[in-house]
């Protein structure tokens, strides 16, 4: 049985894990420089498979403010180009978690999240840099958002799996 | 065996949806790939730095020194391609893009505000008002 204490926790302790991820995969060495795994959205699709979409909300903008502000970048273009993306992929991993219901795995789900997150953030980034050139990163993009989503919601299934979330 | 039973399992936690959107994603980069490669070389170049627009052709080997705001860059104009082969900006993001050389295709540095953009040959005044 689990009370409203319970939940909040957990939910505390997955954005504090969310920040951690994502303060270490922005240390850690990429082969590109703007390919990321996206670990940051891990507690994310975690917390919206177990506590839902305002849960996973929390998580999302937690993570958002607390990385942004502790890596300096919060303010400057790059948190404004990813946080637009980190809300673009809460709405659609929401939409889909409550429209598809179980139709999407956290395989599916860690999908829509991690392409989506890179087609906002093209988008965006057209937007602050308007050069029509940024579409030749569209393919990459794509693909580097399949991988990290595949990866994500692999595990995503595990940690639920051993956690009992 | 065992492992190799091991290493497909995770194939078994997808759903039909999972799989349908997997396949849909692979479809659609692998149209967009067919698409990027099926461009054409390019044969002259568009620089843009310091407010400034210059446009060369590429038919001959150069490096040419760009200023910007944090310092010099230096592209690398070839007959096959173009790159930047040093840059002073932070994340030599403009350095890895490495060589470029299909129409339309760019190297932008946004530290440095430089931008570099493969163009097709030049269109003649006839060609353009026909």
């Amino acid at each position: 049985m689990e009370t409203s204490t319970q939940r909040l926790t957990r939910t505390g302790l997955l954005a504090a894990a969310a920040v951690a991820l994502f303060i270490f995969e922005g240390l850690a060495p990429r082969p590109l420089p703007w390919m990321k795994m996206g670990l940051g959205n891990l507690p994310v699709v975690l917390s919206l498979m177990s506590y839902g979409p305002l849960a996973a909300l929390a998580v999302s903008v937690l993570k958002l403010f607390l990385g942004g502000l502790l890596s300096g970048t919060l303010a400057n273009p790059v948190f404004f180009i990813g946080a637009g993306a980190g809300m673009c992929s809460w709405s659609v991993m929401s939409v889909a978690r409550s429209v598809g219901g179980s139709v999407f795995s956290a395989v599916g789900l860690g999908i829509w999240g991690a392409v989506t997150h890179q087609l906002a953030q093209l988008v965006l980034a057209y937007w602050y840099i308007g050069q029509w050139g940024i579409w030749t990163l569209l393919p990459v993009a794509l693909l580097g958002g399949l991988i990290s989503g595949i990866l994500i919601g692999l595990l995503a299934h595990w940690v639920r799996n051993r956690l009992n979330l | 065996m065992i492992r190799v039973f091991k290493c497909i399992y995770w194939l078994s936690i997808l759903t039909i949806g999972d799989r349908i959107l997997i396949a849909v994603v692979t479809l659609a980069i692998g149209g967009l790939y067919c698409v990027e490669y099926s461009k054409e070389q390019g044969s002259r170049v568009k620089i843009q730095s310091e407010g400034d627009t210059q446009i060369y052709n590429m038919d001959e080997h150069t490096i040419r020194n760009l200023r910007g705001p944090k310092g010099m860059s230096e592209l690398e104009v070839g007959s096959s391609g173009i790159r930047m082969r040093t840059s002073s900006c932070l994340f030599q993001r403009c350095v890895h893009r490495g060589w470029v050389q299909r129409q339309g295709d760019m190297i932008v540095c946004i530290p440095n505000r430089i931008v570099v953009t493969i163009l097709g040959a030049r269109l003649g005044v006839d060609a353009v008002s026909r």
